[in-house]
C-alpha cells in the first residue's frame, strides 16, 4: 500500500468508496424492480451487466465445467504457476496423490511442484530431476513444451509414466500444465512385442530351411535368413537389391512366373516346387521351394513368405541312380547280343579255321580264310569289350596288387606317347591289395590312357598317374552312392587336355557315345571301363572341365588278405588219344563244329541236341564216356543241371560247360556242381584242346577263353 | 383450423443464469402445452452475441418477444406466472 494514504492517487478525495456504494445501491434496485427475475440488463451501447445472482452462477458452473473435464482425464494434471507452485490438481492427480504416489499430500494446492523433483531421491531421482528441467524450460519460454517417459517404482507398482509439460500463456508464459499420462500398458505391450520379435527373429535366423519374405508385387527380397543366403549364395545386401528372377533357372523361371501370378491372383494360396537357383559363380544349386501368399485385405497379397530347402545332393544322387539303371538296362541289351552274336562267330571262327586246316595246297586260299580269322578275332575283340561293359565277361579276380599292374602300364604306354607328352607316376607303396583281374585292370588303365593321350591331341601336355591308398568316409560315401565307407586301392588318371563340358561328362561312360569323328572309335572304350569296375565291386568317377583337363578316379576295394601271386596256367597245344566224348548241345550247328575239331585233335565224339538223350546214354552205359561237353543254355534242361544229373550216375565223369554268357553263379558253385572246366565261347580249337586236356587230366577248374589263338 | 395463428418466439437469455435458465424451461414447457406444432423459437444468448440485442433494444435479460402472430409482445422475466404470461401472449381463450 501506499503511504500518502487509503486511497489511491487518482482520488485524493476518497470518491471511488462511494461510487462503489452507489453500484451496490443500484443493482440491488435493479434486482427489486425486475422481482428477481431478470439476469443482466445492457447499456445503450450493448454493454452487459451481470446482476450478483448470476454472476456467481455463471462463474460456478464454468469452473465445474472446467473441473469436470479434467477430473474426466485418466491423466494426472496439476496446473502450476510461474514459479512452479500447484495451483489446481484434477481428481486422478489427488488419487495417485492419495495413492502414495508422486505428491503424498491429499491437497496438492499450494506446493511446489519444482521443489518435489529437485528433492526426490531412489531409483526415480534422475528422471525427477529430467523432469524439472523440463519444465524449468517451458516456464522460461526456451521450449514449446516437454515431455519425457520414465518409469515410476511407486508403492501401487512398478510402471511406466509419460510427462507432458505445456505451458499456460496469453501474453507471456504464466503457468504450466503439468500433465502424468500411465503408459504401462504401452510399454508391457512393447515388452512383449519385442520378446515375440525377439524370438520369431531367433526362429527365422536359426531356421534349418531357407526362409524369405518377398514383395508380392515387385517380387523384391525383403527378409532372407542366414539360411537362405547360403542357399542361393548371396549376402544378405545383395538378396535385398535383386528379385526371384534374379537367381532363377532359365529353365525354371517359366513355371516360377506362372506360380507368383496365380499366387497374385489368388487362385492359389501355396505353392510347392522343385528348381533351380543360379549360384553366383558356382554350379546350380536344386531347392524344394515352397511359397505361400500372404493376405490382409484387398485384391493382392501383401507379401510372399518363400521356404526353400537345398535338395541339390539329392537330385545328384538320383541322377546317378538315373545313369546306373540306365548303363545296367544298355549291359543287359548287350549282353544279350552279344551272346547270339558269340554264337555265330564262333561257326564262322570254328569252320574258317577247319577249312583251313584241310586246305594244304592252295596259299591264295589260305591267305584269304587267314584274313576271315584275323576277322573274327577283331569282332571277338568288339564282342569281348561288350561283354566287359555289360559284366558278362568271365572274371579272373585274383588277390593282386595294383601298383606292379600299373607300373607295367605306363611303361608301355610310355612308350607310345611322343615325347611333348610328360607322363608322371606316383605309387603309393602303401594302398592296399584287391581282389581284381589283372587283364581287366590293365584293359581299363590303357582305355584311359589312351583317352587322356587323345585329350591332349598334338599339343604338348601332362598325364599323371597316380595310385593311392585312400580311406573313404561316411561323408564321401553319402555323396556317392555305390562307395561304401572302408579303405580303397585308388588309381588316379588325370590329364592337362581339353577337358570336357557338363553335357558331356554326363554322358562319357554310355555306350557308343563318342565325340570322335565316325569310324575313329568305337564309343565303347569308357563304357567298358564302367562295367569293369563295376564288375569289381569299384568305382570310376570323373571330373573335368572344358580346358581344364580331366582326372579319373578308380576305386578298388581293398581286400583283406596280403596280395599272393598266384601263377598263371601254362597252356599248350595238347593232342588227344582216342578218349570218348559226349557232346551235348542243341545247335546243330555248333555239334558238327566241335565234333570235327574234336576229331581233327585225336578224340572219339558222340553228339546229341537233347540233354534228356545224354542223360539216357550216360546211365546205359557209365564207363563209356571219358568226358561230358555240354552247352549251357539248352531248351529244358541247362547245362548245371545236366551235369548234377550226371553226377548222380557217375561222380568221376568230367563235364566242360560251354557257355557265352559268363555265368551268374560264383566259380565255387560251379566247382561244387562238378564241372571240371569253362570253355568260353568263342570257342577256338585252341582253347578246346586246352580244356579237354585240363578235364582228362584232373586241372584245378579254370575258364578257357580263345584269346590266345586269335 | 386454419384460424390458429402460427408463434414465433425469440427468447433474450444471458448464458446459463438462473433466471435465464428457468425462462427457457418454462417456454418450452408452455409452447409443449399449448403450442404443439405451430411455434418456433429463436434462442439468443446477450454474453456470446451482444450485438444482436443491441438491435432489438434488448436491455434486460430473460426477455421473450412474440414476434407473430402481430403485434409484437415482449415480456421480461422467468415466465413463472403461466396464467399471466398466457394471457399477456393472447392464449388464455385458446386453453379455455
Amino acid at each position: 500500500m501506499s503511504s500518502a494514504g487509503p486511497f489511491p492517487p487518482g482520488d485524493p478525495a476518497g470518491e471511488i468508496p462511494r461510487l462503489i456504494e452507489t453500484l451496490l445501491a443500484t443493482e440491488r434496485r435493479l434486482v427489486e424492480l425486475t422481482a428477481g427475475e431478470v439476469d443482466a440488463v445492457a447499456g445503450r451501447d450493448g454493454r452487459t451487466f451481470l446482476l450478483q445472482g448470476a454472476q456467481e452462477q455463471l462463474r460456478q458452473s464454468e469452473a465445474a465445467w472446467q473441473a469436470a473435464i479434467l477430473d474426466a482425464l485418466p491423466a494426472h494434471i496439476a496446473l502450476v504457476d510461474a514459479q512452479g507452485g500447484i495451483i489446481s490438481v484434477n481428481e486422478a492427480w489427488q488419487r495417485f496423490g492419495r495413492s502414495g504416489g508422486l505428491i503424498s499430500q491429499r491437497q496438492a494446492e499450494g506446493v511446489n511442484y519444482l521443489a518435489i523433483c529437485d528433492g526426490a531421491e531412489g531409483p526415480d531421482r534422475n528422471d525427477a530431476w529430467a523432469a524439472a528441467a523440463g519444465i524449468r524450460a517451458v516456464l522460461a519460454g526456451t521450449v514449446r513444451d516437454f515431455s519425457i517417459e520414465y518409469p515410476s517404482h511407486s508403492p501401487s507398482g512398478p510402471g511406466w509414466f509419460l510427462l507432458m509439460v505445456t505451458p499456460l500463456k496469453n501474453a507471456h508464459v504464466h503457468g504450466a500444465v503439468v500433465m502424468h499420462v500411465d503408459i504401462t500398458g504401452r510399454k508391457r505391450a512393447e515388452a512383449v512385442l519385442q520378446e515375440s520379435e525377439k524370438r520369431f527373429r531367433a526362429l527365422f535366423d536359426q531356421a534349418a530351411v531357407g526362409v524369405a519374405q518377398t514383395d508380392a508385387v515387385t517380387g523384391r527380397y525383403l527378409q532372407v535368413n542366414r539360411h537362405f543366403c547360403e542357399i542361393v549364395g548371396r549376402g544378405p545386401d545383395e538378396m535385398k537389391r535383386i528379385t526371384f528372377a534374379d537367381i532363377t533357372h532359365p529353365q525354371d523361371m517359366a513355371e516360377s512366373r506362372d506360380v507368383v501370378d496365380r499366387l497374385r491372383a489368388g487362385t492359389i494360396r501355396e505353392y510347392t516346387q522343385e528348381k533351380r537357383y543360379v549360384k553366383a559363380g558356382r554350379a546350380d544349386v536344386w531347392a524344394r521351394v515352397t511359397i505361400s501368399a500372404m493376405w490382409t485385405a484387398g485384391d493382392q497379397p501383401d507379401f510372399f513368405i518363400v521356404v526353400a530347402q537345398d535338395i541339390t545332393q539329392r537330385k545328384q544322387l538320383e541322377g546317378q541312380l538315373r545313369q546306373a539303371h540306365k548303363m545296367e538296362a544298355i549291359g543287359t541289351l548287350a549282353g544279350g547280343i552279344a551272346h547270339d552274336f558269340n554264337n555265330i562267330l564262333a561257326a564262322i571262327g570254328g569252320y574258317t579255321e577247319l577249312a583251313r586246316m584241310k586246305l594244304t595246297d592252295n596259299p591264295a586260299v589260305r591267305g584269304h580264310l587267314d584274313s576271315v580269322i584275323q576277322t573274327v578275332k577283331r569282332a571277338a575283340d568288339l564282342v569281348r569289350q561288350i561283354l566287359a561293359f555289360s559284366r558278362e565277361q568271365p572274371l579272373d579276380r585274383r588277390l593282386i596288387r595294383l601298383q606292379p599292374v600299373v607300373t607295367e602300364c605306363v611303361a608301355f604306354l610310355r612308350a607310345t606317347l611322343p615325347a611333348s607328352i610328360q607322363l608322371d607316376l606316383e605309387v603309393a607303396e602303401s594302398a592296399p591289395a584287391v581282389l581284381a583281374d589283372e587283364t581287366q585292370v590293365l584293359q581299363v588303365l590303357m582305355n584311359l590312357g589312351t583317352n587322356a593321350r587323345q585329350a591332349l591331341g598334338d599339343r604338348p601336355g601332362r598325364i599323371h598317374v597316380q595310385v593311392e591308398d585312400c580311406v573313404v568316409d561316411e561323408a564321401h560315401a553319402t555323396a556317392q552312392p555305390r562307395l561304401h565307407p572302408g579303405r580303397y586301392a585308388c588309381v588316379s588318371v588325370s590329364d592337362t587336355g581339353a577337358g570336357m563340358d557338363p553335357e558331356t561328362l554326363r554322358r562319357i561312360f554310355e555306350p557308343f557315345f563318342t565325340t570322335k569323328a565316325p569310324g575313329k572309335g568305337t564309343g565303347l572304350g569308357l563304357a567298358v571301363v564302367h562295367g569293369i569296375m563295376d564288375s569289381h565291386d569299384g568305382l570310376i568317377t570323373v571330373s573335368s572341365q572344358p580346358g581344364e583337363g580331366t582326372v579319373f578316379h578308380l576305386y578298388f576295394p581293398a581286400h583283406g588278405a596280403e596280395a599272393a601271386q598266384i601263377p598263371p596256367v601254362a597252356t599248350t597245344g595238347p593232342r588227344g588219344h582216342g578218349e570218348r566224348v559226349l557232346l551235348v548241345d542243341d545247335e546243330k550247328l555248333l555239334i558238327e563244329l566241335l565234333r570235327m575239331a574234336l576229331g581233327e585233335l585225336g578224340y572219339a565224339v558222340e553228339a546229341v541236341t537233347q540233354p534228356d538223350a545224354a542223360l539216357e546214354l550216360v546211365r546205359a552205359a557209365p564207363a563209356r564216356f571219358a568226358l561230358v561237353i555240354t552247352d549251357q543254355a539248352m531248351p529244358g534242361m541247362t547245362g548245371l543241371q545236366l551235369a548234377a544229373e550226371l553226377r548222380q550216375i557217375r561222380p568221376d565223369l568230367p563235364v566242360i560247360l560251354m557257355t557265352g554268357h559268363s555265368l551268374t553263379i560264383t566259380l565255387e558253385r560251379v566247382k561244387a556242381i562238378g564241372i571240371a572246366q569253362l570253355l568260353l565261347k568263342p570257342i577256338t580249337t585252341h582253347s578246346l584242346g586246352a580244356a579237354v586236356h585240363a578235364a582228362l587230366s584232373g586241372q584245378p577248374l579254370a575258364s578257357h577263353v580263345s584269346n590266345p589263338p586269335y | 383450423m386454419s384460424r390458429r395463428p402460427f408463434f414465433k418466439f425469440r427468447l433474450y437469455i444471458a448464458g446459463e443464469a438462473p433466471n435465464s435458465a428457468l425462462a427457457v424451461a418454462n417456454l418450452l414447457a408452455l409452447c409443449r402445452t399449448h403450442l404443439p406444432d405451430r411455434h418456433e423459437i429463436d434462442i439468443i444468448d446477450v454474453l456470446r452475441e451482444p450485438k444482436l440485442a443491441l438491435v432489438n433494444s434488448i436491455f434486460m435479460t430473460p426477455t421473450l418477444i412474440r414476434l407473430a402472430p402481430a403485434p409484437v409482445v415482449r415480456i421480461v422475466g422467468t415466465l413463472s406466472q403461466t396464467d399471466v404470461v398466457l394471457h399477456a401472449l393472447g392464449l388464455e381463450t385458446v386453453a379455455a
